[in-house]
Formats: C-alpha cells, structure tokens, sequence
C-alpha cells in the first residue's frame, strides 16, 4: 500500500519540483549561511587576537587604568548556525568587558538594518518547520479526499483491504517522503557544517535534531492523512490543513511571543540600568548608601590593623576600596540580571503553553538549543565572559591593594601583561546530555503532537472502515 | 453580459459565501490584536523615555547645589527619538537603531552606545513583531487569496466556464470585472478594518490613515492581479489553491529572505566588532600622545587664575583634537553602513513585500531613516553644545544657576511627511509590479477561454 502511494506521489511531479526547489532554496540559503559563519569566524579571531595584542601591551601602568581599557571578548561561532542560525541574528557578538560593570552583549547583526531585514530568517530548519509540513499537506490531502480518491478507497476496500492497512500505507508513504526531505535537508547542510570545523558532539547534536524534526513532520503527515480521510472533499480537506498550517506554522509562532510579552513585561534597557545604578549606590534596601558600607570596611581595617589612619595600614585602601567596589557592583548586577533572566524564563514558559496549539513552538527551541543558537548557549557565554571579567578586574584590584604607591607618586605601576597572564577567558559549553534533558519538555510536547495525529489518523481509519 | 451584470453576480456569490464574513471577523481579531502590540510597543517606548529624561532631570538637581563649586560643569543632555503619531502601525525598524543618547561636551562623538542596547527577550525578538505591518504584509494577501483564489477556476471545475464562454462574451473583460468585484468586496471592507484599528491604536494621524489606505489597496491591487494571474492557468480549484500559496511564500517569505541572504553574501555589512576595537586602539593611542604631550608641555598657571579652571580647556582642546583624528574612521565606517543600507534599500523595489514593509516603517516612523536623522541631529546637537562650552570657557564665564535651566535643549526635527518622497517609490514599485503582472495576464487571457 506504501510502496502504491509512494509511487503516485512520484507521479505527482509538480510536487517533486517544488520540494527539488525548497530544497535548492535551503540549499542556497546554507551556502550563504556558511559564507556568512566564514566570515564571522574569521572575524572574531581576528578581533581576540588584536584586543589580546592591545590588553598586552599597555605596558607598566595603574592596574585600575587598565581595568578602565578593558577589552572585548568575542562570542564564538556555532557551526550548526549554518542548518539553524536561530537567535543569532538578535544576540550580541560580543561583550566589552571592564570595571565596574557588566556590559550586555553587543554588535547584534540584526542592528543597523533596513525594512528587507524584517524578512530574515530563511534557513534549512525553517523550511523544515514551515514549509515542509505544507509541502506534507500539498502531497497528503487528496490521498483520500475527492470524488477519485473516495472512489479508489471504495474499491480497495472492496478488495478486501483493512481500512487500518489503507490509512497506514497512505501514511507510511507521506513519512517516508518527508523524512527522506529531511535527510536531504540535513544532507545539502552537512558541507556547510563540516566547513565549520564541526566536532563529533555537533554532528550528534544534528542528528538530534534531525530526529525532532522527523517526529514534527510524522505529526503533520498523520494529520493530513487523518484529514484526508475524515473530509469526503478534498476541498474541505485542503481548507482545512493550511488553515491549521498558516495557524501552526505562521500564526501561533508570532502571536505567542507577543502575548508571553504582554504577560511578563520585559524591563526596558533605561529602566533596567537606572535600577542597577540606584542599587549600587544604595543598597538592595535603598537605604544602605555605599560609601555608608565602605566606611564600615575601612573602620574594620583600622581596628584590625590597630592604626588610626588609612595611611597608616600595611595595605593599599585604594586597591581595598576598588575591590569592595567591584564585589558591590558584580552582586548587583548579577541580582538583576538573575532578574531579568527569570523574565525571559517566564515568557518562555508562556510560549511553551502555545504549543498545544502549535508543535512548532516545541520544536524550534529543541533545534535551535541543539545548534546551539538559543539563549541558553549565549547565556553559557555570557557569563563566562562576566567569570572572566570579575576574575581579571579582581586580579588588578589586588594588585593596586597590596602595593601601595612609592613615595611620591601617586599610583602603583604593574606590567599589565605578566599581571593577567593566568587569567585566561574559559567558555563553558553545556554537554549535550544537559542539553537533552533541558528539552525533555519539548520533546514530550512533540510527542504528544505525534501521537495525538496518529490517533487523529486511527479515528479516519475507523470512518473509513464504515465506507465500506 | 455587461460589466454591471457580471459585477453584481459576483457581489451577490460573495455576500452568500459564509467564507466572507468569517474571513473579515478573521482579520478584525487579528488586526485588533495587532494594533494592541503597537499600542504597548509606543507605551513602552514612552516609559523609556520618560526614565531617560528623569535621570537627565536628576542630573541637573544634583549640579543645582554645587554650580558654585564646580566652574566650567555642565549637565549631561540625554536627546531622545519620541515615536511618530503613528508608531502604533508598524515596530519596523525601531528596535535596531538607537533611540536615546548622551550628549556631553567634553565627552567623545560615540554618544549613542550607553543608552542603545535593547535588552528585551532574543527568543522573543527572533519571532518577529506582531504588529500591524505584519498582518498587511503577511495575513492580508492570504485573506486575499482565500477570497479569490478560485476566481475562474471554480468555473471551470463546475463546467460553468464552457456556458459562459458559448456567450459572446469577451474572456479580458469578464475576469477583470470578476477579479475586482470579488476582490473590492473583500479589500474595501479589509482595507477599513485596517485603517478603524490603527486610528483605534493611536495612529490617529489623518494624512498617516490616508496613505496607510493607499499602501493597503495598492497591495491588495497586487494580490488581486495575482489571483488572477493564478486563474489564468489553473484548472481546478485545488490547483489554484497550491498555486496561490507558493505565489504567497515565494513572495513574501523566501524572496525577500533569499534576497536578504545574497546581499548579506555580495555585500557583506561592515564589521563593528574590527571597528569598535579599531576605534578604541586609535582612540588610545591619541590620548596617550596627547598625555605626554601635557606632561611635556604643562599649562602654565595663570594669574589671577581664571574662573573656569585651565584643566576644563586643556581637557575640552583634546577631546575636540582627538575627535578630530577620529573623524575619519568614524565618516568611512559610516559610509560602509550607508552604502550597505542603500543596497538594501534599492532592492526594495523589486519585492513588492518589503516595499510595503518600508512604506509602512516610514509612515509609522520606525524606519531606518528617521532612525539616522535622530542621530545627525543629536550629532548636531553635540556640536551645539561644544561651540556654547567653548564660547564661556573663551569669555571665562562659568554656567550660573539661573542659566542652567536655559541651556539649549534637544528637540527631535520631523522629515517628511506620511507622503514623503520613499513612501511614494514604495507606491509607484507596486503599482509597476502590478501592471506588469496585469499585463502579462492581458496577454495570457487566451489561457482563460479554454473551459
């Protein structure tokens, strides 16, 4: 029965072509995406090495100066961006790291645009999520809808096929086809990735996505087949799968967003800084003023030390000050980051609710965390960066405390260099298991979506099996 | 049979279609829903302006005290881009440019990076906004369609076509005035349900509506063509069906996204990231030469000393020097942005999607352009500032509390009206995509005749 639908589906050549040209769409789309991950990667080596040569060579100055140039650290290249670019496009590529304050990531591709950048986000794991299932409807709907397809249905099961064996066939021969647009998809990809030094670990990630991606289109398949044999007329069928197509694939993925939005505010950029600022300055309380809490440290120094005067200590109360700074600031600015972290969390959890309405909700944060191109895996670089930038600047801040300036001058000097040498910048990457079991959510959505199609497509085979 | 007797058969097919009436609700809903997101996007933006304009106050409370004790101080200005009177219509561009900056005169011209990050969720930034724009450039060609898909090709499925074909009736004329009746039932009503929403929104602006509805119409004008286009060739209406929705995707998703793609490849933007570390390296390069330089040749102390102190000069001399040297970087990486941009602009006339999506942005005032004018004038205006601090450090004559509330202020200057100029290119490209494809169905319609 598979092999018979599979056979006039291939007969079907308007249907052949316009998979052919999604895929040499997709195709295109990758060349470019690799193109583009060239470049970038090019770029930001480029960028490490040139602000590593600039950290180096400051020579012998105050260590808090230095603090001051800081230096950017750039984001790194993720070669599966070339099958999923995912957020990229929105994320910084960089982090400009310095004293006193944790810079959000900048240089967002998306910045300095113009109305065509409002279309991006064409790529191969789009046009699995979105145009593949209407290519699934497109060769689905009329397997069992319309006068001709009834009329078959009816003679086959004169014959003495099972209504279970007709709709199963019929979907076996739809999945067969979509998965094998799949594996063309992954495999028009795959030069891209492996241009991109891809690991084993991504190649395994891919076929991790590859495998969500089947289970979504075996939903879509089970779905126009449920339909196909649920509407008698191939045009109630048609209207009624890109109906339920332009809602799952176009409709929900952008109205959802917008509502998870409107549940949970995100703080805007001003607002968010002017708190960060007042906190620093007076406490999580408002009314623990800094300079209170900073005198409260020097007068603990002063009784430790038994001396009457900052002067007077073993140590350099510039370099304690500027530490107590430091620690201050990092602790608030990690509060409110958490903060704002939880929000994003929240409207995420808001999104994933969409998704009874939609399985491409599940399925675009289960490709786009594999590729790692959400914001999990920007969230892993961003606070190594900040790890790093704590580290570095609390590495100067020592140094300025346990030196006090020469007589007569008014700072100590270091060699920046040998000063920072062991403090090197250390991306963590979650492990893949991680990964997995952050998903599992998705996954089970995804899940569901399949097995709520295929019984969708079990109650067809039951009506069908009245027609005879 | 005359234009009036077609026309009214098809106004009355359509009133009797229950598909109407649940499209048009379709459309309201969704519309409604836009607009509420325009709306809380406008609310948003205000609320962060008005934050930014607090802390400006705040800074000025805190000099108010000192002014005495601090000659040659002057309050830092936080110029801000206010949304258009009908930012509710499209987010466009807003998002990705900068709409707030620091004006300080003795600090450098990057006036713009301190207030400009957008820290709003990238999960949900990636999706796309959901506004207005959106529904017109996406969903409205779809509702479109769904009306007028099967235009002709229901007629020949039902074997009404052969009938009406044995009449001496002029195929061209016939499926012209089917296309249009069929199609005004569905974008007139579509086209005010737009504009009602908008006005309900905020864009409340009478010349904004009235180009909205123009762009509205002449986008619909186009879908309409196509319909008929599609007509021309299917023989059933599921055909029709699948012609209609690879038209729609190709049109407005993978050929702007695959344009997009190529001129990102072709003409790849400039990198801010080399820029941003160029910048800095030169930037402290001057700063360490002008430093020894001051070692070397310190001011001398003058008698009796001025009233604004020489430091405030020596510091203003070479942060206006360093600017200087700066310029030529900071002008040819604007130049690259700029040339890029206009690629990206030009390519517009070619997509009838993305025209629409510009003339929207700039009705609505979120595009690009309104975007770069706010920052030549806060731009200006920095210079404004320079050119006063440097006439009272020249008159040694320290800000007073009673000038400090006459500074000069920053107010956004509007270019172009809802009709500017870009909008009109907008409306010309779809009016040309239309009659090219209006012409190539006149040429075609001998496809139609057969039943």
């Amino acid at each position: 029965m598979a092999a018979t639908q599979l056979k006039l589906m291939w007969r079907e050549r308007r249907l052949f072509w316009l998979a052919l040209a999604v895929l040499l769409l997709a195709g295109a789309s990758v060349a470019t995406s690799a193109g583009r991950l060239s470049a970038q990667s090019r770029e930001r080596l480029a960028v490490a090495e040139e602000e590593a040569r600039l950290w180096d060579s400051q020579g012998v100055i105050d260590p808090h100066d230095a603090a001051h140039t800081g230096r950017a650290v750039p984001a790194p290249v993720r070669p599966l961006a070339a099958f999923d670019p995912g957020l990229s496009d929105f994320l910084g590529s960089s982090v400009f790291i310095e004293a006193h304050a944790q810079n959000p990531a900048r240089h967002r591709p998306i910045e300095a645009g113009a109305a065509l950048s409002r279309f991006s986000g064409f790529s191969a794991a789009w046009a699995l999520q979105a145009v593949a299932p209407l290519l699934v409807i497109l060769a689905g709907f009329a397997t069992m809808s319309g006068e001709v397809a009834r009329d078959r249905l009816r003679h086959e099961l004169g014959a003495g096929a099972s209504a279970a064996a007709l709709v199963g066939g019929r979907l076996i021969a739809l999945a067969a086809a979509a998965g094998l647009l799949t594996l063309a998809m992954i495999g028009v990809s795959l030069p891209a990735i492996l241009l991109q030094d891809a690991a084993l670990i991504e190649m395994m990630a891919l076929a991790v996505m590859a495998g969500g991606h089947v289970l979504y289109l075996v939903a879509f398949c089970a779905l126009t087949v449920a339909a196909s044999g649920l509407f008698a007329s191939a045009r109630t069928a048609l209207v009624t799968l890109l109906a339920f197509w332009a809602v799952a694939t176009l409709l929900v993925p952008r109205i959802a967003p917008a509502v998870a939005e409107a549940l949970e505010p995100t703080p805007s950029a001003p607002a968010f800084r002017a708190a960060v600022l007042e906190e620093v300055e007076n406490g999580v309380s408002g009314h623990d003023p800094a300079d209170a809490r900073l005198d409260a440290v020097k007068a603990g120094l002063l009784a430790l030390y038994e001396v009457g005067d900052v002067a007077d200590l073993p140590i350099n109360f510039r370099g304690v000050s500027l530490e107590f700074g430091e620690k201050n600031s990092t602790e608030t600015y990690n509060r409110h980051f958490q903060r704002l972290y939880a929000v994003y969390r929240r409207q995420e959890a808001a999104l994933r609710t969409f998704a009874v309405l939609s399985p491409t909700v599940a399925l675009q944060p289960w490709s786009r965390a594999f590729a790692r191109t959400d914001f999990g895996a920007h969230l892993d670089y961003v606070r190594g960066v900040e790890d790093y930038r704590y580290r570095l600047i609390q590495t100067l801040n020592l140094e300025v405390k346990m030196n006090k300036p020469p007589p007569g001058e008014r700072y100590h000097l270091a060699d920046i260099a040998s000063l920072t040498r062991s403090v090197v910048f250390a991306p963590h990457q979650q492990r893949l298991v991680d990964v997995a079991v952050a998903q599992l959510p998705n996954l089970a959505i995804l899940v569901a979506w399949a097995a709520f199609a295929l019984c969708l497509a079990g109650v067809s085979a039951l009506r069908i099996e009245r027609l005879s | 049979m005359s234009a009036l007797g077609i026309s009214g058969y098809e106004l009355r097919r359509m009133v009797r279609d229950p598909a109407l009436p649940v499209l048009l609700v379709l459309l309201l809903v969704l519309s409604t829903v836009a607009a509420r997101n325009g709306a809380d996007w406008v609310e948003q933006r205000e609320a962060a302006i008005a934050v930014i304009e607090a802390e400006e106050r705040a800074a000025v409370a805190l000099l108010r005290p000192r002014i005495d004790q601090l000659p040659g101080a002057t309050p830092r200005s936080q110029p801000v881009l206010p949304p258009g009177s009908m930012a509710a219509l499209s987010i466009g561009q807003a998002d990705a440019y900068p709409f707030a900056a620091s004006v300080h005169a003795l600090a450098d011209s990057q006036i713009f990076s301190r207030l400009s990050t957008d820290i709003g969720n990238p999960t949900l930034r990636a999706a796309g906004r959901f506004d207005l724009a959106f529904v017109v450039v996406f969903l409205l060609p779809l509702v479109l369609l769904a009306a007028t898909y099967d235009l002709w090709s229901r007629e020949r499925e039902r074997g009404i076509a052969a009938m009406v074909l044995s009449q001496p009736v002029a195929i061209g004329p016939l499926i012209a005035v089917k296309g249009l009746s069929r199609g005004l039932t569905v974008l007139l009503p579509a086209a005010a349900i737009i504009m009602a929403v908008a006005a309900w929104a905020g864009a409340t602006s009478p010349a904004g509506l009235a180009a909205l509805g123009l762009i509205v119409l002449a986008y619909g004008g186009f879908w309409l063509a196509a319909a008929v286009m599609i007509n021309l060739f299917a023989r059933r209406s599921t055909e029709a069906a699948i012609g209609a929705g690879t038209i729609w995707l190709a049109v407005v998703v993978m050929a702007p996204a695959l344009t997009l793609a190529g001129l990102e490849l072709a003409a790849p933007p400039p990198s801010e990231m080399r820029f941003a570390t160029a910048l800095k390296t030169r930037d402290a390069a001057i700063r360490e030469r002008q430093r020894l330089h001051r070692v070397a040749h310190p001011t001398t102390d003058r008698t009796p000393p001025p009233r604004i102190p020489d430091r405030m000069r020596d510091l203003y001399a070479d942060r206006v020097a360093a600017d200087g040297e700066l310029a030529p970087l900071i002008d040819a990486q604007q130049r690259a942005r700029d040339a890029r941009r206009h690629l990206l602009d030009l390519a517009r006339f070619l997509l009838p999607s993305v025209a629409v999506q510009d003339a929207l942005d700039r009705i609505a005032g979120s595009d690009a352009d309104r975007a770069l004018a706010f920052q030549r004038q806060a731009l200006e205006f920095q210079a404004e500032r320079r050119r006063w601090t440097k006439q009272r450090m020249d008159l040694d004559a320290p800000l007073t509390l009673a000038e400090l509330d006459l500074l000069p202020r920053f107010q956004f200057r509007e270019r172009g009206s809802a009709f500017q100029s870009s909008v009109l290119a907008d409306l010309a490209a779809l009016l040309v995509a239309t009659l090219l494809i209006l012409a190539a169905a006149r040429a075609l319609r001998g496809r139609a005749a057969t039943p």
